[in-house]
């Protein structure tokens, strides 16, 4: 059984910090496809849409037939693990340096044979297992045999957590705490086991319902943080920015409208200043020390989130200038998980749909409540996804969206104004 | 259409050095060719067939040629089946022999991976980036070691296979490396060495996995008409047989190998059972590969390798089936990573009664060498070869 993780100790200061190193991450192009599902937390296989038959390794071409119709099909991963190992030496430095490694080789009951990295609650073969696709610290799909049923302190398994960013003994900052998600998204830590909140503040003045309570909490601490002003950003980096283990950003602004109802441009310098400087700021900040803290030991440097909004795939008229900003903001994302990608910190970027807050009020529902969307966040950093669509507006857009992406823009093209 | 009896290995030579940092690859080709060529009575110019695999310097046999300056070559064949290559290419030999594209064949292996530092087992080799598979195995850590020692789990499993009786592979081998002044593990060990033995992957000991070793070995192989001419004892070649072994999407037995349908191939066109072989050469990188093949080619049951190779009876002058008496990869030589060349080699000394005192096997007059390269576990490649005494 997996032993439960413990807080570690307070590191000393002194020691050098292990420079991270990355399991090797060459795949070919049809071989993404596995990643792109475990970036969104699935397994899918190809399956053949001419004989049926389910393949792995992915590739170009049915290897029962031959044929290049190949559908990405969600698995359930059931299957039984035929033989196991433990690799003891290696010269592989990421192997190195995570010896003794547990690997083995599943028959899935749809028919391939898969090598897996191996939880360590797995029985000895042969015993039925759960096969699932993370990304690993190369941001690459790894498949991980799970025991058959749940186990107690599960996540808490070497293997597993090398594939995931649980908060559990983490040091995370928060940015807008004081916002209805960051407060959920506080609490939702909290509840997670983190070591530590840092919850940022932008507008001391402002007295948000809940804020007092969640400040009382003994993992919280305020932090003063507006992501407009560069020397602040800079000045609680200089504070705190060697200790984050997870950043989540979460500031938002957030008004209505698209171009016809606006008068001039401040509004929107107004959205771009915090929803894309203001990553651009924090990423300027604070990135430089979690890059150089990836493999810092168990509670290392392991994900930044950046909560965008479903909106950053195709611009929604009603909220325009801010559909803009989170385009922005995505964009800017990307460049970032691919500066971070050498270090093996992921950057998770969320897309809720509209979330059920004041600047929303006029949308009808089906809207997000905060507390789910943070739950949702959290799962993800423990589940080790990168692409999370919360809720069922963000499914239903994503899904329109991948089938056909000039349809969605006549479609939201469509939508009447406010 | 047959090769039995259509060529003869004339000629064999395995370089004498474990070590090699002061040597280039296509140097030690060199100078295995030329003992080969010495040994069977030949020179360079008589060579009108190359034979060469993966480990020969630069593309296909094109380099290795030009540096062996063969300038009559009229045939040419680098097919690469990872560490059996060259008791494939042996097979190839004969039938090109047997057809008439040349007279006298040479085959080249030569590799100095102790020399540059090149662990294998436990390191992933830098691998084409187009090989489909590539980026669904090392990144799992999977390298050489811990896929054979899945297969060896698994035998484990179904048979009952126990460390004790794979150990018995390597003290048999051990026993045999002893007589060998170039062996590079000469001592004679024992189970309880074997298993005491640090763990590399689970269950394979550090003394089941065979060595990393510089060097290399060569063969001269002729059509009959010019064997009868050179002084040497006639070794016969009388069957071959080849195959390669993969996923096939998941059907995949690990504990069956290429032997099963290799052997039964050479078995075949030799027209000989196994009862009738009196020594065998079987690639040995770790020592579940020599059980799974012994198994595979029929010298026991399915499942009764364990029992088959304990106490003894690998061992030459004590048990039934003597084995790898020049101490094979498991404690001799391993050139190149890849151990098929010794294994023709030391069949061509039992046969010829040149190999050491200690270890000869009585009336040998039928040998066989049993190769399997690349990755037992996932994909590999498996060549037989039957020799017989003239
Ligand atoms: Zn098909």
């Amino acid at each position: 059984m997996t032993r439960p993780l413990v807080r570690p100790p307070r590191k000393n200061p002194i020691l050098r910090t292990r420079l991270p190193t990355l399991p090797p991450a060459a795949r070919s192009r049809v071989a993404l496809g596995l990643t792109a599902a475990a970036a969104r937390g699935r397994f899918e296989l190809q399956v053949c849409r001419d004989c049926g038959t389910v393949q792995y390794p992915p590739r170009e071409a049915c290897r029962a037939c031959l044929s290049p119709r190949l559908d990405w099909r969600v698995q359930d991963g059931n299957g039984e693990l035929v033989a196991e190992t433990t690799l003891r030496h290696s010269h592989e430095l990421f192997f190195r340096e995570r010896m003794p490694w547990r690997l083995g080789l599943v028959k899935l009951d749809s028919g391939p044979l898969v090598v897996a990295h191996l939880h360590g609650d797995c029985a000895a073969a042969p015993t039925r297992v759960r096969v699932r696709a993370h990304l690993d610290r190369a941001g690459q799909a790894a498949l991980v045999a799970l025991p058959d049923k749940d186990t107690p302190h599960m996540a808490d398994d070497r293997e597993l957590r090398e594939l995931t960013c649980d908060p559990k003994f983490r040091k995370v900052l928060v940015t807008d705490a004081k916002a209805p998600l960051g407060q959920a998204l506080v609490e939702a830590l909290v509840d997670a086991g983190v070591d530590l909140v840092w919850a940022g503040e932008a507008e001391p003045w402002k007295k948000p319902p809940g804020f007092e309570r969640i400040k009382a909490l003994p993992q919280v601490a305020v932090v003063p943080l507006d992501l407009t002003d560069s020397r602040a950003v800079k000045q609680l980096a200089g504070e705190i920015g060697g200790r984050v283990d997870i950043l989540i950003n979460n500031a938002d602004h957030h008004r209505n409208f698209g171009i016809a109802a606006r008068d001039g441009i401040e509004t929107a310098r107004a959205e771009m200043d915090v929803n894309y400087f203001g990553l651009l700021r924090l990423a300027q900040e604070f990135a430089p020390a979690m890059r150089a803290r990836g493999a810092d030991g168990q509670s290392s440097a392991v994900a930044w989130v950046n909560v965008l909004s479903v909106f950053a795939l195709s611009n929604f008229p009603p909220h325009g200038t801010y559909s803009a900003s989170k385009a922005a903001a995505l964009s800017l994302a990307q460049c970032l998980r691919a500066e971070l990608a050498p270090t093996g910190v992921r950057i998770v970027n969320v897309f809720p749909g509209p979330i059920d807050d004041e600047w929303n009020q006029t949308l009808p529902p089906p809207k997000i409540a905060p507390a789910r969307l943070a739950a949702d966040i959290v799962a993800a950093l423990r589940g080790g996804a990168e692409d999370v669509f919360p809720g069922n507006v963000a499914q239903d857009w994503l899904e329109r969206w991948r089938d056909n992406p000039k349809a969605l823009e006549r479609e939201l093209a469509a939508m009447p104004q406010p | 259409m047959t090769i039995k009896g259509k060529a003869y290995i004339a000629g064999a030579f395995e370089h004498p050095t474990r070590h090699a940092p002061d040597k280039s690859v296509a140097q030690l080709h060199a100078e295995v060719a030329l003992g080969a060529l010495a040994d069977a009575g030949l020179t360079r110019d008589d060579v009108d067939g190359y034979f060469c695999a993966g480990d020969a310097p630069g593309p296909g046999p094109a380099t290795m040629a030009e540096y062996l300056n063969l300038t009559k070559l009229r045939h040419v064949d680098s097919t690469e089946l990872g560490g059996t290559s060259y008791v494939a290419l042996a097979g190839h030999a004969a039938a090109a022999i047997a057809l008439g594209k040349c007279d006298v064949a040479l085959i080249t292996l030569a590799g100095r991976p102790r020399s540059e530092g090149m662990a294998t087992g436990t390191t992933p080799r830098l691998r084409d980036p187009n090989q489909p598979e590539a980026g669904f195995e090392f990144p799992y850590g999977l390298t050489t070691a811990n896929g054979y020692a899945m297969c060896a789990m698994r035998h484990m499993h179904q048979y009952g296979t126990t460390s004790e009786q794979l150990a018995w592979i390597k003290v048999a081998a051990s026993h045999h490396a002893q007589h060998n002044p170039n062996a590079m593990l000469p001592d004679v060990v024992t189970v309880a060495d074997v298993v005491a033995s640090p763990l590399i992957a689970d269950p394979l000991h550090r003394l089941d996995c065979c060595v990393i070793s510089d060097g290399g070995g060569a063969l001269v192989i002729v059509r009959p008409e010019i064997a009868k001419s050179l002084r040497r004892p006639g070794v016969k070649i009388v069957g071959a047989g080849e195959t390669v072994k993969h996923l096939a999407g998941g059907t995949f037995d690990l504990t069956t190998s290429g032997a099963a349908r290799s052997g039964a191939a050479a078995f075949a066109e030799a027209g000989v059972k196994p009862t009738d072989i009196k020594y065998v050469s079987i690639y040995d990188s770790f020592t579940i590969t020599v059980l799974i093949q012994l198994e595979d080619l029929g010298f026991c049951a399915k499942g009764a390798g364990g029992k088959f190779v304990s106490d003894g009876n690998l061992i030459s002058g004590a048990g039934k089936l003597p084995f790898n008496t020049d101490g094979g990869g498991l404690c001799n030589n391993h050139p190149a990573n890849r151990g098929g060349m010794t294994k023709v080699i030391e069949a061509v000394r039992q046969l010829r009664g040149e190999a050491h005192p200690a270890v000869q096997v009585k009336n040998c007059d039928l040998a066989l060498a049993q190769g399997t390269g690349m990755q037992l576990g996932t994909r590999h490649c498996s060549s037989t070869l039957i020799m017989e005494r003239e």
